[in-house]
């Protein structure tokens, strides 16, 4: 019979993550599979960003450290509410967060620390870019992914970019 | 084409309203490739639940935007059609037997289309299918690309879920 499959699921807290997720599953779910919520927190730009070098603005000491705590709160939250996630669908598995500068590099990193036999992702995130039909995210994962990748497409958000010629 | 098309949509229809709530419809393309055989073999192994349908599609050679004096003469034409549907019968009774095999109610379809990623994409509206099932390439022989270029616009183009079905032996080279 199939042994344990670890499957990871990419969330972002966006409706297309939640939608990837629910479709995971309805559709590829088994008694048994381990699955790993794998978070790439969008990251506060004026903390990590690494052009502070070059740049004019000194930000007082004991605001930087507010706004880290701040951070570290949110993305705790966050993690939570996808354990919840699990609980509620009585699933076994668990939630990792992964730092990344490129979300799509964290998730293929995270899917090769866990062993993943599969990846699901939403073909979007939370990003506002419209460009292109599918996100870059989820290209990356597709093109770089040594196993199976679930781009799944949220049907009523299936927008259609604009022509710019 | 869309009239040949009608029985199927009847079908699907029937299937529906007979299985509402428990069934899915799977599009699988599928050729005569590696990787095509993997694929259908994991949603097999992997994916596979009581009640999905699965509609595997071959898209045949085009050859209907020949003009008179460019490309292979009508003769050679008629040769090149009858080799693409000798091959779609194989590719046909490999599917269906492998399917049977595993106890899973499913259809072959010979669709032809200028554009193979968009035959398939259209292809996938008519049934209504819920999920598509990919290869990462299928026959293409240039392997400059990660991933081939019907799975690519397939991925790009498609309204429902795609799996992009990655064969292990063949993913170690790129970097």
């Amino acid at each position: 019979m199939a042994d344990q499959r670890n499957c990871v699921v990419a969330v972002d807290g966006s409706e297309h993550s939640d939608y990837a997720f629910d479709w995971y599953y309805k559709q590829v779910h088994r008694e048994g599979d381990h699955v790993v919520l794998v978070y790439i927190p969008e990251l506060n730009d004026m903390l990590h960003s690494s052009r502070w070098s070059n740049s004019v603005y000194v930000f007082d000491r004991d605001v930087m450290e507010a706004m880290l705590r701040e951070e570290q709160e949110r993305i705790k939250a966050d993690l939570e509410v996808f354990a919840q996630k699990l609980k509620d669908h009585g699933l076994g598995g668990k939630v990792k967060s992964v730092m990344a500068s490129k979300p799509g590099e964290g998730i293929i990193k995270a899917a090769e620390e866990e062993h993943a036999d599969l990846i699901v992702v939403g073909s979007r995130g939370k990003g506002t870019l419209r460009r292109t039909f599918v996100g870059s995210v989820s290209d990356y994962i597709v093109h770089h992914s040594h196993v199976p990748v679930f781009v799944c497409k949220h049907p009523h958000k299936h927008v259609h970019p604009e022509e710019t010629h | 084409s869309q009239d040949a098309l009608l029985p199927h949509r009847l079908f699907v229809l029937l299937l529906q309203t007979i299985f509402f709530e428990t069934m899915a419809i799977i599009l699988i393309p599928v050729d005569s490739s590696t990787h095509s055989e993997y694929c259908l073999d994991f949603y097999i192994k992997q994916l596979h639940r009581e009640g999905n349908h699965v509609f595997s599609v071959y898209v045949g050679d085009y050859y209907g935007d020949v003009g008179v004096l460019e490309g292979p003469t009508p003769g050679r034409i008629q040769e090149l059609e009858q080799e693409d549907r000798l091959k779609s019968a194989q590719i046909e009774e490999h599917v269906l037997q492998v399917l049977k095999e595993n106890n899973i109610t499913g259809t072959f379809k010979r669709v032809l289309g200028k554009d193979v990623w968009h035959t398939i994409v259209e292809y996938s509206k008519t049934i209504k299918a819920d999920m598509i099932v990919l290869g990462s390439r299928g026959m293409g022989k240039i392997r400059r690309t990660i991933l081939g270029s019907v799975s690519e616009s397939v991925l790009h183009h498609s309204h429902i879920p795609v799996l992009i079905c990655k064969h292990p032996h063949h993913t170690s080279h790129h970097h």
